[in-house]
Parts: structure tokens; sequence; C-alpha cells
């Protein structure tokens, strides 16, 4: 075998984990067998059944106690832990999945890494609750304020936590990450106020302030970090933009090819501003190149970054326009029958999950005060009128 | 401190660094090796706590690793377990761009990403991990004789893409 192979292999075996990140996992560990000393079967349960609803994007790490009476209610709730992952605030479900599902997801999570990755997922799923109540016209003063407060408290713990990584690249790329989600979801919650108005639009500003005021935040400690990144040695800077740039073309493949997937769904011209996104993409990783090629691997870097920002907002925007658009149906338990003469308005009371729409001519109709039933004149509903709203539109045009 | 805790953590001092090298090489991801070694260990506990005897703990863990690495694979959206274990494949510019550069450089994971996964376990094991072919061939399941012949097998594999490479 050739001396290069051996000096190779001799390279390889230097690979090993930073002290500082050994003695951090070494005491996860060290914990997890603490309070873990033998129920796994119970471990097993939790993690089939809670892990597989929700995605799979955070690891299951570490288990911590769970009070008993707790862990009787998981037992027993089987489906209705399931049902609550849909539920949004003010429905019968919501307190389980989040004072339940989300909890024990919590104490699932036990590295600060990972606690940081679910802080994120949770702000982040905080805003999409708030995007489709918004989108179904159910977005109250009072909802709209406990969402703010939840999803404060859980992106100043990401950026907190960013600020304890000993891995600046992770750091950055975390907070890059939810920096763009952030940027994405104020953009769709835009989109849906101009769309909707009124009470909708009024509600959203405020909820949208706090969102760019985190988004800075967290703009401000994703500079912090990269500039971590780039300060190291530079066969290490090299290193990490190498890795970025893999990792942009990765997420741009990837992004193409959900696109491509959606294109009817879609339609032209939504899918030609999808695709004109990714091109800003293509184009940061062409520039990027440039700069890599040049040495100028901070610089680098930055626009790989940038290139994974652009593609991951295009698959946000995408995805939201999906969910969003068209379900401005409320089907938390109402009865919605089109073509069908305004019945005289009575409050509907909250919802149950799962409930389904009859076409009965003789049902009485449970609508919301204002609903207008009554079919335009091309013949598609109108019953999303509520005090003038209209119906969203989540636009994806640079 | 019991004395199940004081062994595993025992291993963890003298393991870690093997372990996470090894899931490093198959995965070719930093993150995604610090992930898989701490579950390896996790999981060793988990048999650990239920009253397991485990008498060699390296070959143990390597053989936890080895399963939660194809288990990794197996969800991997791009790549296909089949032909990951077949004999290689012809790496595209795109194979091979998605692999992360590691902490020190392309070329020793360039050449590993040109062999299977079945063979390039084997080399990682050989000659990074230092794994005798006896050990090995308890880590796997195979006679030492047909673990012998595949590595035989793989470093003339390695020898022939690195004529090509000119290295």
């Amino acid at each position: 075998m050739s001396k290069t192979f051996k000096q190779l292999v001799n390279e390889a075996k230097n690979v090993r984990l930073a002290e500082s990140r050994k003695a951090e996992l070494r005491g996860d560990l060290s914990q997890f067998i603490k309070i873990h000393p033998g129920g796994v079967r119970f471990f097993d349960f939790l993690r089939h059944h809670v892990w597989s609803t929700t995605n799979n994007k955070f690891k299951v790490s570490f288990l911590k106690p769970m009070p008993i009476l707790l862990a009787i209610a998981l037992l027993l709730s089987g489906g209705a832990s399931f049902a609550a992952q849909k539920a949004l605030p003010g429905e019968a479900l919501y307190p389980i999945k989040v004072g339940i599902n989300e909890n024990v997801m919590s104490w699932l999570t036990l590295s600060n890494e990972a606690k940081a990755n679910f802080d994120a997922e949770l702000a982040t799923r905080r805003l999409e609750e708030a995007e489709k109540l918004a989108a179904r016209s159910r977005l109250t003063a009072d909802v709209r304020t406990q969402i703010e407060t939840n999803f404060k408290e859980h992106s100043d713990s990401v950026q907190a936590r960013i600020q304890k990584f000993n891995d600046p690249e992770r750091g950055a790329e975390l907070s890059a990450r939810f920096e763009t989600s952030l940027k994405a979801h104020q953009k769709i919650l835009l989109d849906i106020g101009n769309s909707k108005g009124g009470d909708t639009e009024n509600e959203i500003k405020p909820l949208s302030i706090q969102v760019k005021s985190e988004t800075d935040d967290i703009s401000g400690e994703r500079d912090s970090q990269e500039e971590k990144v780039v300060s190291q040695n530079a066969p290490d800077v090299k290193a990490a933009a190498e890795g970025k740039l893999n990792a942009a073309e990765n997420k741009i493949a990837e992004v193409k090819k959900f696109i491509d997937k959606q294109s009817d769904r879609l339609g032209s011209s939504a899918t030609i501003q999808a695709n004109a996104r990714i091109k800003v993409a293509d184009d940061l990783v062409i520039q990027g190149k440039a700069k890599l090629d040049a040495g100028a691997y901070g610089e680098a870097f930055s626009l790989f970054q940038k290139a994974q920002d652009a593609v991951q907002s295009a698959k946000l925007l995408v995805e939201a326009k999906e969910e969003l658009e068209g379900d401005d149906e409320d089907d938390g338990g109402r009865v919605i029958l089109p073509n069908i003469p305004t019945p005289t308005p009575t409050i509907s009371p909250t919802g149950t999950p799962g409930a389904t729409p009859t076409a009965s001519p003789s049902a009485s109709p449970t609508v919301r005060p204002g609903r207008n039933h009554e079919s335009d004149d091309n013949g598609s509903e109108s019953e999303n009128e509520f005090h003038g709203e209209g119906k969203v539109k989540i636009d994806l045009e640079l | 401190m019991n004395k199940p805790e004081q062994k595993l953590l025992s291993a963890y001092n003298q393991y870690a660094d093997a372990i996470f090298r090894h899931c490093y090489f198959r995965v070719s991801d930093k993150g995604k090796a610090e992930d898989l070694m701490q579950e390896t260990f996790m999981k060793t506990w988990q048999l650990i706590a239920k009253g397991e005897d485990i008498r060699e703990m390296r070959a143990f863990l390597y053989r936890v690793a080895n399963n939660l690495i194809i288990d990794h694979y197996r969800k991997k959206k791009e790549e296909s377990l089949d032909l990951l274990q077949e004999e290689g494949f012809e790496p595209t510019s795109d194979d091979w761009k998605s692999i992360e550069a590691g902490v020190f450089g392309r070329e020793i994971t360039e050449l590993l990403s040109r062999l299977g996964d079945s063979d390039k376990e084997l080399i990682i094991m050989r000659y990074i991990d230092d794994l005798p072919v006896k050990e090995i061939a308890r880590i796997i399941g195979k006679s030492e004789n047909v673990i012998s012949v595949r590595i035989y097998r793989a470093l003339k594999k390695l020898q022939q893409f690195s004529n090509e490479q000119n290295i």
C-alpha cells in the first residue's frame, strides 16, 4: 500500500472529540444513568408513542424522571395524546399538546444543543398555530397574547442556549436556521394579515412586531457565532466552508425535488416564483465557490450559509402556501354547508377535533356570526367573508 | 457509583473517541457521529440495566454502533442501503458533494467513500480503529477467514482507486 495511504490513516487516527465536548457528553451520559436505572420498557414505550407523533428532527436523548400520575395519564391517554398534536389554542386537546406531549419531549432532551433545537421547534410551532388560527379568522386578542408570550419564552431560550455551545459551527447553523424560519413566518403572518384584513390583521400586527424583535436578536447571535467560525485557524475555516458548501448543495437539491413534486398543486405562477428563489441560492453558491477558490474561506462560508437560508425560506413559504391557502374553513367541529341560504346565526361552541361536515340540507348549520354562506356569482363558496376578511394568499415572489 | 455504572463510564473514557471516530468515517458527518456515539453508550446502558453481562465491551460497543449506523442509512432519503452494501459505486460529483468535509480534509473520506459500506466498515475497523481480524470477525459475526479475504479485496480496490487518482 502506498505511503500516502498510511499517512492518511495515521491522520485519521487523530480524529477525536474535543476534550471539553467529551466531558460534556460524559456528564450527559452519567446523568442519564442516574435517572434511568432500569425503566427501559417505559422509556421504549415513550420513545415509540410520543416520538412517533412528532417530527423526527430532534434527537431523543435522555429521560428525566416523570411524576407517576403523569406517566399513568400518558399510558391512558393513548389516542388523545396522538390527536392532540394538531390541536390549536382554544381547542379541547391543546392542553395535552403543550402540557403533556411537549413536556415529555422536553424531558427526553438533555443536552444543551438538543434543548436549543427543541426550543426553536416550539417557538416555530407557536407561530404556525397563530398562522392557522389567523387563516381561519380565529386569532383573538387573548390567544394572540398567549402565543406571543410562549413564543418569546422559547425564542429567548434558543439564543441563551446557543451562547453556551462549544462548537461555533453548530451555533452558527442553528442560529441561521432559526433566523430564516422566523423571517419566513413573519412574512407568512403579514401575508395572512393583508389577505384577511379586519380583526385578523389587527391581531397579527403586534405578533409580527414581536417576531421581528426576536429575529433581530437571533440575527445578532448568528453574526457572533459566524465570527467565531471564521476566526478559527485557516484549515478549520476551510473545512467549515467546504462542509457548508456540501450542506447548501444538498439542501438546494432537496428543495428542487420538493418543488418539482408540488408544482401541479402550486400552479405555474407560484412554481416560477419558487424556482426564482432557488436560482438566488444557486447564484450564491457560485459566488461562494469563487471565494473558496480564492482562499477567502470566511466569506465563502457566509455565502454558502445564505444559499442554504434562501432555499430553506423557499421551502417554508411553499409549505405554508399549501397548508394555509384553502384552509380558511374552520373544521373544528363546525358544520359548514355551502350553497345553503344564510340561517339565523348562533355562536358555535369550541369544536372537537375530527368532526366532519355533513351535506344534509335539513341539518341546522352551526355558523360563525356574520358568515355568509351564499355562493358568489362564480359558484364558489364565500363563507369565509368574516367581517370583510378575504381568503388567505401567501406570496412567493422575491 | 455502583459497579455496572462504573463499568460503562470507564468504557466511555476508554472507547468514546474510537466509537466516535468509527461513526465519523462511516457517516461522514461530525454532528451525526456524536449522536451515534452517544446513542451507542445509551443503548449499551439499557442492556446493562436489564442485567446483560457484557464480557467484551469493545466488541459489543462496535456491534451496537454498527446497528445504529445501518439504521441511520436506512433513514437517509438520498441513499439506498442496497446500493451502499454492494461492491461499491462510481461516485458522481454529486455523490462526493453529499459527504461533508471533516475536521481535517477530504482525502481519506473521498478514498473511503468509493467503497461500499461493508468494505468501508472493514477498512475503518482494521486500519483506523486498529482492531485485530479476530475481533472484527466477532463483531461482524463472520469467520476470520472470510473477514481476512474481504479486507484484502477492499485494500485492492483502494489501491486501484489511489492509482486512478495518482495519489
